[in-house]
C-alpha cells in the first residue's frame, strides 16, 4: 500500500465520519464541523491523487528535475502532477467562504429563534 | 467581441458598483441595469449569426484546450445567456421598486450579488472545462445562499440554511468526482475527458472506479438539478425566499446547473446512466405534480412545480444525448419553463399573496394582469402557441418512434396533473369582484412579468410557422382580429360584435378561395358548421352584445383555432389546433359570471381529453405514421390501440356519460351567447375527430372486423346510448333553462357517439345528419334562452311565464326547435332519428335502438318544459314590461328557422353530401336517395316532402275552418279560468312549474341515486390523500434531506454498480 | 315530392271519405264505450249515438273563448294529428284512399307523428293558464315516455323478426293464418305491445291524463265550441287510427273494411274491459308499472326474436 491509497482511504474515511457528525449531531454548529470534515476529506483525496511515492513537489529548485536543460522541459516523472495541488487550493478557499456563510447563517438563524437545534427549524416542510 | 466580455463585464460591474454607490443608489443601480443591457443586447445581436449552428471557442490566457480553459459559445450558450442576463434585468427592474427592495432588503448591495450569480452562471455555461465548472457552480451556489440570506424573513433564513447544507455537501461529492475523475483520465477539459473514456473504451479506465467517480458527480449535480428524492431543500427555499430571488435563479443558477449537466452528459454515458436518469426525472415530473396538488402556499407549489419541470427535462436529457430525442425539443421546454416560471415567480411576488385562499378574486379588477397570468400559465402547462407545447410535441413524438415508448404515460400522467394546480390558481386569481376578499395592491412591478409574458408569447408565435395550411390566412385573419379586438376591448360591445362579424365573414370568403370549403370533403363539411355557427352566434351579438370586455377578442381566437383543427393537413396541426381550441374556450367560459369553477373542471376534462388524443396519435406516430390520410395503413394492435384511445378522449370531450360531469357548469355559467356556440358548434369537435380519423380507420380496417354484429364499436355504441337517456333524464329534472339544454346537447352528442359507434355508412350517414341538425336547432335554442334570460335576467324557468305574450318570436323559435329536436314529423329531427333507428337495426344492436327510443321519449318531457314553463301558463307581474329580443337577433334567428325547415323538407339534400363524404371510405352509400326525394333504406323509406306537404295541407284546412266556420272569440284576463267557482290567486300561485316531474323523479328515485359526481369527488379525495402522505417525504428537516441524499446515493451505487457487472 | 304533387282529387276525395268515416266510426266506438262501462257499473247510460250530439253541439256554438295565439292553434295541431296519424297507416291493404298517405313512411314516422297531436294539444293546455290542465300534461308525458319503452321493445322485436319497418311488409308477413300473427308468432313481445297499448288508451288505471274528479279532464279543461269539438273529433279518429296501428303490427292487419272494423273494435274493448276491472294509478304508480313487467316482456320479446332469427340462419 502506497501512500497515495493511504491518503485516499483517509480521505474516504474523513468523509464518512463527517457525513456521519452531520447527519446526527443536532447542534447546528457540530453540524458545520461535519460539513467541514467532509471537506477537508474531500482535499485530503484530490491530494492523494497527485501523490507519488518519491517524487518531490513541483518547484524546480533543483536542475536535476529538468529533462532537457535547453528547452527547460521538466521530466515528468521526477515531480508530482501540480494540478491537484492547484485543485486542493482552489477547493480550500471555496470551503472556507462556504463555512464562513453557514457560521453567518447559524449567527443569524440564533438571533431570530434562539436556538441551534435543528430539529426546531423545520417550519418549511411537505 | 470576446464571449469573454459576458463573465468579465458583469465582474468588473461587481467590483465598481461599492465605488459608484458613494455617487448614490441611483447611480449603483444605473451601473448594474447598463451591465444586464449590454449583455443582453450583445448576445441578442449576435444570435443571428449562430442560427446556423456557428461555434466559437475561445481560449483563456492563450493556452489551448488541455492546459488552459476553453470556452465554447454557441446557439444554445447564447440563448442561455440571453435568458440569464434578461432575468436579471427583470429582476433588477422587480427588486429596485421600493415595495420591491423592502421585501428582499439587499438593495443595492444585493445587486453585487446579481452581478456575480450572472457571471456564475455565465461562466457555468460557456466553460468546458471540469474544475472550472465547479468553480462557477460554486460561485452561483453561493449568491444563492446569500440572495436567500438577504431577506428579512427568518423562513428565508431557514430554508437557505437547509439548502446551502445540502448543496455544500453536493459540491463536496461534486469535487471527489472531479478530482478522481482527473485521476482516471488526466485531464480536466470535459471534452478531453470524454474523448480519452470514447477512445480507449472499456480496458482504459477501470469502469468500476469510474462508475463509483461518476456517482459522486452524478448525486452532487442531481441535487442542483432539484430532482426527486434531493428536492427537499430546494422546494423549502422556493417557499422561504423572495419570489422575485427565486426568479433569478431559475434563469441562471438552474438554467447554468442543466447546461453543465448536459455537458457532463457525453461523460455519464460512459457508463450507462439512462435508465437511471429517467427513472428519477420520471418519478420526479410525476411525483413533484403530485404533491404539488395539496400546496396551500403558491410558492411551495411553484417550486414543486420547478421541481417538475426538471424533472422531465432530466429524463429527455440521456435521450437527447443518444440523439433519441431532439435535443432542441428538450431546449425548448428549457426556455419555455424559465421564462414562463420566471413570469409566474414575478407575478407571484408582485401579488404579494402567500397562500391560494389570499389570492381569491385579487385580480378580478384588473384584466391586463389576469390575461398575462393566463398565458404565464397556459405556457408552462405546454398549451399551443407556447415554446413549451412544441418541445413537449417533439419530445413525446420522438419517444413513441423510439423504443422508450412506455415513457410517454408518466410524461402525459404528470402534465395532466400540473394541470390540477394550475388551473386551480387561475381559477381563484379570476374569481369575480362581489365574492373577492381582497384587491390586487401590488407590492411590486409587473412589468417583468408582463414582458415575460410577451416574450414567450412571441417565442411560441415565431415556431408556430411549422403549423402554415392553405388556411393560413383565415386562421391569421381571424387570430388578428382576435388580439386586436382583446386589446381594444373597451369599445361599444356593438362595435366590437360587428367587428367580429366583418372578420369571420372575410375568413369564409378566404376559405372559400382557398377552396376548404367543399361540403363533401371532411374539412369543407365540418368548416361549414364552424362558419355557419359562429356567423349566427355573432350576428345575434349585434342585438345583445355581451358584455364582458374579453369576450369578443377570445371568441375570434376561438374560431381560428377551429379553422386551424378542421383545416389540420397532418397529426401536429390537429393536435394544436385541438389544444389551441381547449384553451381559449376554456378562458370564454371562465368569462361566465360564475364561470371560474366550471371552467376549471372544463379544463381539466378537457386537458384529460386531449392527453387521451394525444396518446392516440402517438401509438399511430410510433407506429409510422406521418400524416391524416396514413391512418389507413395502420394494423393490428397499433390500429385498435389508436382507435381506443382516440375514442376514449373524444368520448371525454363530447361529455359522455361518466365524464359529463363538466359540460352541465360549464354550459350553464358560461356567457350566454357562448354557451349557443359551445352546444351548437363546440360539441360537434369531438365528432370531427372521430370523423377524421375514423374514416381512415375504418377504410384501413379488415372489413370482417367492421362488419360483424359486435364489433370493435360495440362499447363506445353503449357508451352512446347510456349517455343519451342519462343526460336525457337529467335534463328533465333541471329547473334551469340552460343548464336544461346542456343536459340535452350532452345528451343529443350520445345519439351521434351512437351512429359513429356502428360503423356502417347508414350509422355515420345519420350520424352526420344529426350532427348538423342539432347544431342548427341547439344554435336556435341557447340563443333563445339567451335572449329571455336578457330581457328577464333569470334562468330559473318557474320565474318565469307567459312569455309568449311579450316575446312571440322567441316563442316561435322555442317551438319550432322543441319540434325539430324530439324528432316530431314533419321537422328536420324525425329524419335524424329515423336513420339511426334504421342505421341500429341494420347493425342488429336492438337493446341500444331501445335505449335510445326510450330516450328520445324522455326528451320529450324537458322540451315541453323548457317551452311551457318559460312561454305558457301565467306572466309574472314583474315581466309586464318585458320587450322581444332585438331585430338583429331575431334575423339571426330567422336564418336558423329557414335552416331547419329547409332540411325539414329536402334532407336528401344533406343526405347526398354525407353520403358523398363517407362513401369513399365505406365502398358504399348505406342510403339510396330516389329522384322524388325519397330516402330510401335496406329497411324503410321516408318522403319528407311528403310528410311536409301532407301536414301543412291538412293544416291549411283546420286552421281555415276555425277561423273561417269557427265561433267569435273573446279574449279573457289573464286570471280568468274556470277554478271551481272560486277566484284563481295570484298568477304565481297557479303557474305549476316548480319540480314539475315529481311524480317521474320518484318513479326513477333508484336510478337517480347513482351520481356519477359523487363518484369523481371519491376520486379527487383519493388523489389528494396520496399526495397528501407522500408529501410527508419531505420533513422540512436538513439532515432528513441529507439523509436521503446518502441513501439515494447508496442505492444508485447498487443499481449502476450491478449493471457493470 | 312528385308522390305528393301528383295526387289526384279523386284519390284526396276518397281519403277525406276514409277520414270522415274513421271518425264516425270512432265516435260510435265512444259511445259503445259509455254505453258498455254503464252497464258494467249498473247504469243505464246514455245512448250510443251520445258522441255524435255532443260534437255537433259543439260545432254549432257561436261564441268561444281565447287566452292566446297558442290557445287557438291547439285544436288544429290535434285534428291534424288525429288525421295524419291515420293517414299514414294503412287501414286495409291494397285499397285505395284506405292506404292514405302511407306511401310517405313508415312505422317510425307513424309513432313519431302521434306525438305531434299529443304536443299541440299540450301547449294549447299551457297557455290556458290553468294549473289542472299543465299538471295533465306533466302526467301525461311521463305516463307516455314509460309505457313507449315497452312498445319501442316489442316494435324492435317486430322488426327484428321481419326485417322491415314498412306497414305494408309487416303486414305480408304475418299473412298466411291466425298462427302468422305477431302477437302468437312471438307472444312476448306480443305481451309486451299489449301492455304498452293499456297505456296509449289512456283507459284506467292509466287515465291519468283526462282523470275526472281530480284534474276534472285535465288539457281541454278551457276548451268549448268548435275548439272542443275539434277536439273531441281529433281523439276519436286518433283512437281508431292507435288501434288499426297495433290491428296492423300484432294483428295481421286486414284485408276488406269489415275486418279492419271488427278488429278495430277488438282492441279497443281490450283496453276497456281492462278499465272496467282496475282503479286508477297515481302517476308514479303508473310510470313504474311500464318500466317493470311490460319492459321484461319486451326484452324477453327481443330475445326470443333474436333466438328465432338465430335458429332461422
Amino acid at each position: 500500500m502506497n501512500a497515495g491509497t493511504l491518503y485516499l482511504g483517509a480521505g474516504f474515511a474523513l468523509v464518512l465520519t463527517g457525513l456521519a457528525c452531520a447527519l446526527l449531531r443536532r447542534n447546528l454548529l457540530r453540524m458545520v464541523l461535519g460539513f467541514s470534515i467532509v471537506d477537508t476529506g474531500v482535499h485530503l483525496i484530490i491530494a492523494s491523487i497527485g501523490t507519488l511515492t518519491g517524487r518531490t513537489a513541483p518547484i524546480i529548485d533543483d536542475p536535476a528535475l529538468l529533462s532537457d536543460a535547453t528547452t527547460l522541459a521538466v521530466d515528468a516523472t521526477a515531480v508530482v502532477d501540480p494540478i491537484p495541488q492547484a485543485l486542493v487550493l482552489t477547493a480550500i478557499v471555496i470551503g472556507v467562504g462556504v463555512t464562513a456563510l453557514m457560521l453567518t447563517y447559524i449567527v443569524r438563524l440564533h438571533d431570530r429563534a434562539g436556538t441551534l437545534d435543528v430539529r426546531e427549524l423545520r417550519d418549511l416542510k411537505w | 467581441m470576446n464571449p469573454v466580455l459576458f463573465i468579465a463585464v458583469p465582474l468588473g460591474a461587481a467590483f465598481l458598483l461599492p465605488l459608484v454607490r458613494r455617487m448614490g443608489d441611483r447611480a449603483a443601480r444605473g451601473l448594474a441595469g447598463l451591465t444586464f443591457a449590454f449583455v443582453l443586447a450583445a448576445v441578442v445581436a449576435w444570435l443571428p449569426a449562430l442560427g446556423n449552428g456557428a461555434m466559437l471557442t475561445v481560449t483563456t490566457g492563450g493556452w489551448p484546450a488541455p492546459f488552459g480553459i476553453a470556452l465554447r459559445f454557441g446557439l444554445a450558450e447564447a440563448v442561455l445567456i440571453a435568458l440569464s442576463a434578461a432575468a436579471a434585468l427583470g429582476s433588477f427592474g422587480a427588486v429596485s421598486s421600493r415595495a420591491g427592495r423592502d421585501a428582499t432588503s439587499g438593495g443595492v448591495r444585493g445587486l453585487v450579488i446579481v452581478l456575480l450569480m450572472v457571471v456564475g452562471a455565465n461562466g457555468l455555461i460557456m466553460t468546458r472545462d471540469l474544475f472550472n465548472t465547479f468553480v462557477f457552480l460554486e460561485i452561483v451556489s453561493i449568491a444563492t445562499y446569500a440572495l436567500a440570506a438577504t431577506g428579512d424573513e427568518s423562513r428565508g433564513l431557514e430554508a437557505g440554511f437547509k439548502y446551502m447544507f445540502l448543496g455544500a455537501v453536493a459540491s463536496a461529492f461534486i469535487l471527489i468526482g472531479i478530482a478522481m475523475l482527473y485521476r482516471l483520465t488526466g485531464t480536466l477539459s470535459i471534452d478531453g475527458i470524454a474523448e480519452s473514456l470514447m477512445v480507449g473504451g472499456a480496458g482504459a479506465v477501470p469502469m468500476f472506479a469510474l462508475g463509483v467517480v461518476l456517482l459522486f458527480l452524478f448525486a452532487g449535480f442531481l441535487v442542483e438539478l432539484k430532482v426527486f428524492p434531493l428536492n427537499g431543500p430546494a422546494i423549502d427555499l422556493y417557499d422561504g425566499v423572495s419570489p422575485a430571488v427565486m426568479a433569478l435563479t431559475v434563469a441562471t443558477a438552474l438554467n447554468a446547473s442543466v447546461y453543465a449537466f448536459w455537458k457532463l452528459m457525453p461523460i455519464f454515458r460512459a457508463v450507462d446512466l439512462t435508465l437511471v436518469l429517467m427513472v428519477i426525472g420520471g418519478a420526479t415530473f410525476v411525483l413533484a405534480n403530485l404533491f404539488a396538488l395539496r400546496q396551500s402556499r403558491v410558492r411551495r407549489m411553484l417550486g414543486y412545480s420547478t421541481s417538475a419541470q426538471l424533472g422531465l427535462i432530466v429524463m429527455l436529457m440521456p435521450l437527447a444525448h443518444s440523439g433519441d430525442v431532439s435535443a432542441t425539443a428538450v431546449g425548448l421546454l428549457l426556455v419555455n419553463h424559465t421564462l414562463a416560471k420566471a413570469g409566474l415567480l414575478w407575478f407571484a411576488g408582485s401579488v404579494g399573496k402567500q397562500t391560494l385562499v389570499e389570492w381569491k378574486g385579487v385580480l378580478a379588477g384588473s384584466p391586463a394582469a389576469r390575461l398575462s397570468l393566463a398565458a404565464l400559465v397556459l405556457a408552462i402547462v405546454g398549451m399551443p402557441p407556447f415554446p413549451g407545447f412544441w418541445g413537449k410535441w417533439d419530445a413525446l413524438v420522438a419517444l413513441s418512434r423510439g423504443p422508450h415508448a412506455w415513457w410517454i404515460i408518466p410524461v402525459l400522467a404528470g402534465s395532466l396533473l400540473e394541470f390540477i394546480y394550475y388551473f386551480r390558481w387561475l381559477r381563484l386569481a379570476h374569481v369575480p369582484a362581489e365574492d373577492a376578499e381582497t384587491k390586487l395592491e401590488p407590492t411590486g412591478s409587473l412589468v417583468p412579468a408582463h414582458a415575460f409574458g410577451i416574450i414567450v408569447l412571441g417565442a411560441g408565435l415565431a415556431l408556430s410557422s411549422r403549423l402554415v395550411t392553405s388556411s393560413t390566412d383565415a386562421v391569421l385573419t381571424l387570430a388578428g382580429a382576435g388580439l386586436v379586438l382583446l386589446i381594444a376591448g373597451q369599445l361599444p360591445g356593438r362595435l366590437l360584435q360587428f367587428l367580429s362579424l366583418a372578420a369571420v365573414a372575410a375568413s369564409g370568403w378566404m376559405l372559400h378561395q382557398a377552396g376548404s370549403l367543399a361540403p363533401t370533403s371532411i374539412t369543407g363539411f365540418f368548416m361549414l358548421i364552424v362558419l355557419f355557427g359562429a356567423f349566427t352566434v355573432v350576428l345575434a351579438g349585434i342585438g345583445t352584445p355581451p358584455d364582458r370586455k374579453r369576450y369578443h377578442g377570445l371568441f375570434l381566437l376561438l374560431v381560428a383555432s377551429l379553422v386551424l383543427l378542421v383545416d389540420a393537413r397532418g397529426p401536429l396541426g390537429f393536435f394544436a389546433g385541438w389544444e389551441l381550441m381547449t384553451w381559449t374556450s376554456y378562458l370564454l367560459v371562465a368569462q361566465g359570471q360564475r364561470g371560474g369553477r366550471p371552467a376549471f373542471r372544463y379544463m381539466l376534462f378537457s386537458g384529460a381529453a386531449g392527453f387521451l388524443v394525444l396518446g392516440g396519435i402517438l401509438v399511430a406516430l410510433g407506429a409510422g405514421v406521418t400524416t391524416i390520410g396514413d391512418f389507413a395503413h395502420l394494423a393490428g394492435p397499433a390500429a385498435l390501440w389508436t382507435a381506443i384511445l382516440l375514442g376514449a378522449g373524444f368520448a371525454v370531450k363530447a361529455a359522455s356519460a361518466g365524464a359529463h360531469v363538466w359540460a352541465p357548469d360549464a354550459y350553464t355559467e358560461s356567457p350566454d351567447l357562448f354557451s349557443a356556440f359551445l352546444s351548437g358548434v363546440l360539441s360537434k369537435m369531438p365528432l370531427f375527430g372521430i370523423v377524421l380519423f375514423g374514416t381512415r380507420l375504418v377504410a384501413g380496417a379488415d372489413p370482417a372486423l367492421i362488419g360483424g354484429t359486435y364489433g370493435p364499436g360495440y362499447a363506445l355504441g353503449w357508451l352512446g346510448a347510456i349517455t343519451a337517456i342519462g343526460m336525457t333524464l337529467l335534463a328533465a329534472l333541471q329547473e334551469d333553462a340552460k343548464r336544461l339544454l346542456a343536459y340535452s346537447s350532452v345528451g343529443q352528442i350520445g345519439y351521434a357517439v351512437v351512429g359513429f359507434a356502428l360503423l356502417t355508412p347508414l350509422g355515420w350517414t345519420a350520424a352526420l345528419y344529426h350532427t348538423v341538425n342539432h347544431m342548427i336547432i341547439k344554435l336556435l335554442l341557447f340563443l333563445a334562452i339567451a335572449a329571455v334570460i336578457n330581457r328577464t335576467g333569470t334562468r330559473r324557468m318557474h320565474e318565469m311565464g307567459g312569455l309568449i305574450k311579450k316575446m312571440p318570436a322567441q316563442y316561435i323559435a322555442v317551438l319550432i326547435g322543441i319540434i325539430a329536436l324530439s324528432g316530431v314529423p314533419p321537422l328536420s329531427g324525425f329524419a335524424g332519428k329515423w336513420l339511426i333507428y334504421n342505421a341500429l337495426i341494420e347493425k342488429e344492436w336492438y337493446f341500444i335502438a331501445g335505449v335510445l327510443m326510450f330516450a328520445s321519449v324522455i326528451a320529450f318531457l324537458y322540451l315541453f318544459r323548457l317551452i311551457n314553463t318559460i312561454f305558457l301558463g301565467q306572466l309574472k307581474p314583474r315581466h309586464r314590461e318585458v320587450r322581444e329580443a332585438p331585430a338583429v337577433f331575431v334575423v339571426a334567428q330567422a336564418l336558423l328557422v329557414f335552416a331547419i325547415m329547409g332540411l325539414s323538407m329536402f334532407p336528401d339534400a344533406l343526405l347526398r353530401v354525407t353520403t358523398a363524404m363517407t362513401a369513399p371510405f365505406f365502398g358504399a352509400a348505406g342510403v339510396e336517395l330516389a329522384a322524388d326525394g325519397s330516402v330510401l333504406v335496406s329497411l324503410g323509406y321516408l318522403n319528407a316532402f311528403g310528410v311536409m306537404a301532407m301536414v301543412m295541407g291538412l293544416f291549411a284546412v283546420f286552421f281555415a275552418w276555425v277561423l273561417f266556420l269557427g265561433p267569435k272569440t273573446t279574449k279573457v284576463g289573464q286570471l280568468d279560468i274556470v277554478m271551481a267557482a272560486e277566484e284563481p290567486p295570484a298568477p304565481e300561485e297557479i303557474h305549476y312549474a316548480y319540480d314539475f316531474y315529481r311524480p317521474y323523479k320518484r318513479a326513477f328515485a333508484p336510478v337517480l341515486r347513482v351520481s356519477v359526481e359523487r363518484g369523481w369527488s371519491r376520486f379527487a379525495a383519493v388523489l389528494s390523500a396520496v399526495a397528501e402522505y407522500g408529501r410527508r417525504f419531505y420533513t422540512g428537516d436538513a439532515q432528513t434531506y441529507l439523509l436521503y441524499a446518502v441513501v439515494f446515493l447508496g442505492i444508485a451505487a447498487v443499481a449502476v454498480l450491478s449493471r457493470l457487472g | 315530392m312528385q308522390a305528393v304533387l301528383n295526387l289526384d282529387i279523386g284519390y284526396l276525395g276518397l281519403c277525406a271519405l276514409s277520414v270522415i268515416g274513421a271518425i264516425a266510426y270512432g265516435l260510435l266506438i265512444g259511445g259503445i264505450i259509455r254505453k258498455v262501462m254503464a252497464r258494467i257499473q249498473s247504469r243505464i247510460g246514455p245512448p250510443v249515438w251520445q258522441p255524435y250530439l255532443d260534437v255537433a253541439k259543439l260545432f254549432f256554438q257561436r261564441t268561444s273563448i281565447r287566452h292566446g295565439m297558442m290557445f287557438y292553434l291547439a285544436p288544429v295541431f290535434r285534428t291534424v294529428g288525429g288525421i295524419g296519424i291515420y293517414l299514414l297507416i294503412p287501414i286495409v291493404a291494397g285499397m285505395p284512399g284506405l292506404a292514405g298517405f302511407s306511401f310517405n313512411g313508415d312505422v317510425l314516422l307513424v309513432i313519431y307523428f302521434m306525438f305531434f297531436g299529443c304536443l299541440g294539444m299540450a301547449l294549447g293546455a299551457g297557455e290556458s293558464g290553468h294549473p289542472h290542465a299543465i299538471i295533465a300534461v306533466s302526467r301525461g308525458l311521463s305516463q307516455m315516455s314509460s309505457y313507449e319503452l315497452p312498445f319501442s321493445l316489442a316494435l324492435i322485436a317486430l322488426v327484428a323478426q321481419v326485417g322491415t319497418f314498412s306497414i305494408g311488409g309487416i303486414i305480408e308477413a304475418q299473412a298466411g293464418g291466425i298462427g302468422n300473427w305477431y302477437l302468437f308468432m312471438n307472444p312476448l313481445a306480443g305481451i309486451a305491445g299489449l301492455l304498452s297499448f293499456l297505456g296509449m288508451q289512456m283507459y284506467s288505471p292509466f287515465n291519468i291524463v283526462l282523470a275526472p274528479q281530480e284534474i276534472p279532464i285535465g288539457p281541454p279543461t278551457e276548451y268549448n265550441s268548435t275548439f272542443l269539438g275539434l277536439m273531441m273529433s281529433g281523439r276519436a279518429i286518433f283512437g281508431v287510427a292507435k288501434s288499426a296501428l297495433f290491428m296492423n303490427l300484432f294483428l295481421g292487419g286486414a284485408t276488406s273494411i269489415p275486418e279492419a272494423m271488427i278488429k278495430i273494435f277488438v282492441v279497443y274493448m281490450w283496453a276497456v274491459f281492462v278499465g272496467a276491472v282496475f282503479p286508477r294509478f297515481r302517476a308514479e304508480q303508473s310510470v313504474r308499472f311500464f318500466l317493470r313487467w311490460p319492459t321484461w316482456f319486451g326484452l324477453a320479446g327481443i330475445a326470443l326474436a333474436m333466438l328465432m332469427k338465430h335458429l332461422a340462419s
